[in-house]
């Protein structure tokens, strides 16, 4: 005879693993299919979009193999424009990496040195990278073209070019270009050298080392992969950095400002569907230039940088 | 310290909101919802130089005349939702695939792709069938538009508003002083077609450039007629460039958008082009047809031409040697060759095309407007400026001055000739038909009888009549303006100008598929090496020659053979 406690079946209970799973599946599903499709779908479909043309009778795409890869290499030897858009692009980088990094550091050691308005500066630094680019580039760009002509006429009589239009716009631009990148770049390098053990520049103190000297062989070595990050990022956007033309001119900037980032994204624009193709092209082989140079760069850095012993 | 970084950090949060709260305020019917009793359809609209106010009114007649309209679903009536932004045809091609908007009526579309990718509705009934003010959409078309929008024996869209760009004059800074030619006070009063198609033809022989005010008698102008809408202008760029000395003392004779201006000085290149070339702007676009005026050389002011060529795909590029090219950036480097030509105020790239506008308007009473400290007599911009300046507020300012919107009075100019034997000829203007109006293939297959009728009703009679006495802008179609009593004195110019016999407009466009699948290429038909934008090298003190030199170089044989030999026969 069965017993009432046997009558009843014991209830299924979804054991705790499954249920981590089960919830782990429903938070990453989204992310992972939105990854697919818009990161790895549409880079796969630019990629055999290289090797193909627009056939207007069979109205879609067919292959041609590396035609457009030769066409390219023909734009790029005939078009004026990409003598000052690879020249551009090259400057930008540089002074980005050479100059921003280093004021960069300098402000973070300083603010990590909590010296006098130093949360102040970060505040202040910080201001540009939350405030809306398209508002911020609209301010600068009345300032520099309007703002600061006429208070120059008012304050010493004499007339300036506006600093956008003029030849001073490239410098201009870049000077931007370091303003807006500032607060980022100080956050972080901050971030890395607070994580920084207080005990090891504690020590240095005591032993007498200045601020000079716990900069470059505390701090900076301790931070080296953080600046190595800033660098490696910055060359792998060698030829997607638009240097904020887009915002000062839409569609109208002067092709002795250009940069290749601006190009691609200026062309893709404007393009028709038979132009696509040519754009994957020039797209891809900037690519294949860029990641081995972006890997030799890393390892050499890896290889010369300072050591932390 | 605490307090001021609690400070810092209530203004930064009140900059974010507030910038946040910017954007809520873009509203428009999209975000309203929608009366679940009617059928509702969906217009997709750029808010540009043309504004809403027409759409609005069309929406208005269309629901009273739908009123009992039956839908899906015992729906009765028709709610129109017009979904104003600020994307061109460029910018919406992208996301043409994926919209619920089923109407569009919009700017620098690219028709030919849109109908490749299969995102327009075939709408050959609309255009073919009879309307309600008994014509056909189809006999208000030019051949030259039959056969653009007509694509493998469909219709996919229909011509939108005209816009044809050049200069605006101010009707009453030329009266107050004295900038019209008089009869007889230019030398091309005096040239042949003036002097044989004029019974009261100025006599004896020119002797010194003589202006009157607006009711003084004046000269023939460009057309080399007495008694027509462009009388007292200059006939030749000479007279042209004379009066803009005569001005600088006074006036400055022009401005355009600084931050713009590349694009807008573009609408210039093309009417001094297309106002040159005449018919063969046709052959230009087609390379079906003969050119008379490519250019063999070029020594100082004389220009030697090439023997009348047939164009063919073949020998396309040599439509890019045609002497129009050459005037147009010779006529503008003129313009650039004195700094007292040209407000200071476009030398800055924060100035917009709407603060062009307010300049133009406001510097007629208040000077502090133009850095030059003058009033400015001249804009270059597109034929609908007025209409932008008016939604953006421009006229109410003239209050303050004791003015009003009608007191502001201008006038399109017909641009002059290059020489004097050209007095009389045919003013050509080029259009290119980027403003277009369709609708998407991806509407509901309920809706898509509804969606015709809507498209229909936009181009009876009376509502092309009231497009442009509303927005004071043409529609790109033949037919009648009822009455020109409400338009301003500029709107009135442009339908002076359209209804004159000596006009002609050009289509800037062409069935050939060499020109249909490659249209990015001849977008930019005065790029060359050093820019995009001709005004840029020539502002850089390029000369025009150089320039013109660099563009029929991109051109050349070899780059034209390597880029389109899959064209030729």
């Amino acid at each position: 005879m069965e017993t009432n406690s046997e009558k009843i079946q014991p209830k299924k209970v979804m054991s705790r693993s499954r249920k981590k799973l089960i919830f782990y599946i429903l938070v990453m599903a989204y992310p992972i299919i939105q990854f697919c499709i818009f990161y790895i779908g549409v880079n796969i479909n630019s990629i055999l979009l290289a090797f193909k043309e627009y056939d207007f009778e069979g109205k879609g795409y067919a292959w041609v193999g590396f035609k457009q890869f030769s066409d390219c290499i023909t734009m790029i030897k005939t078009e004026a424009v990409f003598r000052y858009a690879f020249k551009n692009s090259f400057i930008t980088y540089l002074i980005s990496a050479v100059v921003s990094s280093v004021l960069a550091l300098l402000f973070s050691f300083y603010i990590y040195k909590k010296k006098i308005g130093s949360t102040f500066f970060r505040i202040v630094l910080f201001v540009p990278s939350i405030i809306s680019p398209l508002v911020l580039a609209i301010m600068f760009n009345n300032m520099a073209e309007d703002a600061l002509p006429r208070y120059f006429f008012s304050i010493f009589g004499a007339e300036i070019q506006p600093l956008l239009s003029g030849k001073s716009a490239f410098a201009v631009l870049n000077f931007y270009k370091i303003w807006v990148g500032f607060g980022t770049s100080i956050l972080i390098y901050n971030g890395s050298m607070a994580a920084i053990d207080v005990s090891v520049t504690e020590a240095a103190k005591l032993d007498g080392a200045t601020g000079l000297r716990e900069f470059v062989y505390i701090i900076f070595p301790l931070i080296y992969s953080t600046f190595v990050t800033f660098f490696i990022v910055g060359l792998a956007a060698l030829f997607t950095e638009q240097m904020n033309l887009y915002s000062f001119y839409g569609t109208q900037a002067n092709i002795s400002l250009y940069t290749i980032g601006y190009y691609l994204y200026e062309k893709t624009a404007k393009a028709s569907i038979t132009e696509y193709p040519l754009l994957s092209a020039f797209g891809l082989m900037l690519t294949l230039v860029t990641v081995p140079v972006v890997f030799a760069v890393k390892w050499l850095m890896r290889k010369i940088g300072p050591s932390v012993n | 310290m605490k307090k001021i970084t609690k400070a810092l950090n209530l203004i930064l949060a009140c900059v974010v909101g507030f910038g946040a709260l910017s954007f809520v305020g873009c509203g428009d019917e999209k975000n309203k919802d929608i009366d679940p009793t009617k059928t509702q359809l969906e217009i997709n609209h750029y808010l540009g130089g043309v504004g809403n106010a027409w759409l609005y009114d069309v929406k208005t007649r269309f629901e009273a005349a739908y009123s009992d309209y039956q839908g899906v679903n015992g729906k009765v009536g028709v709610e129109v939702r017009i979904n104003d932004q600020k994307k061109d045809g460029e910018e919406l091609f992208n996301e043409l695939g994926m919209t619920s908007d089923e109407i569009f009526f919009t700017d620098k579309s690219k028709l030919y792709d849109m109908v490749l990718s299969d995102y327009v509705l075939d709408i050959s009934s609309v255009v073919t069938e009879q309307n309600a003010d008994g014509k056909t959409i189809e006999s208000k078309l030019t051949d030259q538009q039959k056969s653009y929008f007509k694509m493998n024996g469909k219709y996919y869209a229909l011509p939108h508003y005209e816009s044809f760009g050049g200069l605006t004059y101010n009707v009453n800074i030329f009266n107050d002083y004295e900038l019209f030619f008089a009869k007889g006070g230019c030398p091309s009063e005096f040239c042949a077609f003036t002097q044989n198609n004029n019974a009261d033809k100025a006599a004896g022989e020119f002797k010194d450039y003589d202006y009157t005010g607006e009711d003084g008698v004046k000269s023939a102008g460009p057309d080399g007629k007495y008694g027509t809408y462009d009388d007292g202008l200059p006939a030749t760029y000479d007279e042209f460039f004379v009066l803009c000395d005569k001005m600088k003392g006074d006036v400055t004779p022009f401005i355009w958008s600084g931050q713009f201006g590349k694009a807008y000085m573009n609408y210039l290149f093309s009417a001094l082009y297309a106002d040159y070339e005449g018919s063969e702007v046709k052959t230009a676009f087609d390379f079906n047809g003969t050119l008379t005026h490519i250019v063999k050389s070029v020594n100082g002011d004389s220009v030697e031409f090439e023997p009348a060529t047939e164009i063919n795909n073949e020998n396309g590029y040599l439509a890019f040697k045609s002497a129009g090219y050459y005037y147009s950036l010779k006529f503008v480097e003129r313009m650039l060759s004195d700094t007292d030509y040209y407000s200071a105020n476009l030398n800055s790239n924060a100035h917009s095309h709407t603060q062009a506008q307010i300049d133009y308007v406001l510097s007629e009473f208040d000077q502090k407007f133009n850095q030059n400290g003058k009033p400015i007599a001249m804009l270059v911009e597109g034929s609908y400026w007025e209409n932008e300046a008016k939604d953006y507020g421009v006229f109410d300012r003239v209050k303050k001055y004791g003015k009003s919107a009608a007191d502001c009075r201008y006038a399109y100019m017909p641009v002059p000739k290059v020489s004097e034997e050209l007095v009389g000829t045919k003013c050509t203007t080029g259009e290119g038909l980027g403003n277009i109006a369709f609708i998407s293939s991806k509407i509901a297959s309920e809706k898509v009888e509804l969606a015709k009728k809507f498209l229909m009703f936009c181009y009876t009679d009376e509502s092309l009549d009231k497009f442009t006495q509303i927005s004071g802008v043409r529609r790109a179609i033949k037919y009648d303006v009822s009455a020109t009593d409400s338009l301003s004195n500029y709107a009135k110019s442009i339908v002076d100008l359209k209804k004159s016999e000596n006009t002609d407009v050009i289509y800037m466009v062409s069935d050939n598929p060499l020109f249909l699948q490659n249209q990015s290429y001849f977008s930019y038909r005065y790029s060359s090496d050093y820019d995009t934008y001709a005004l840029v090298p020539l502002k850089n003190g390029i000369t025009a020659l150089d320039i013109f030199n660099k563009i029929c170089e991109k051109r050349s044989q070899s780059a034209w053979n390597a880029q389109f030999n899959k064209y030729f026969s």
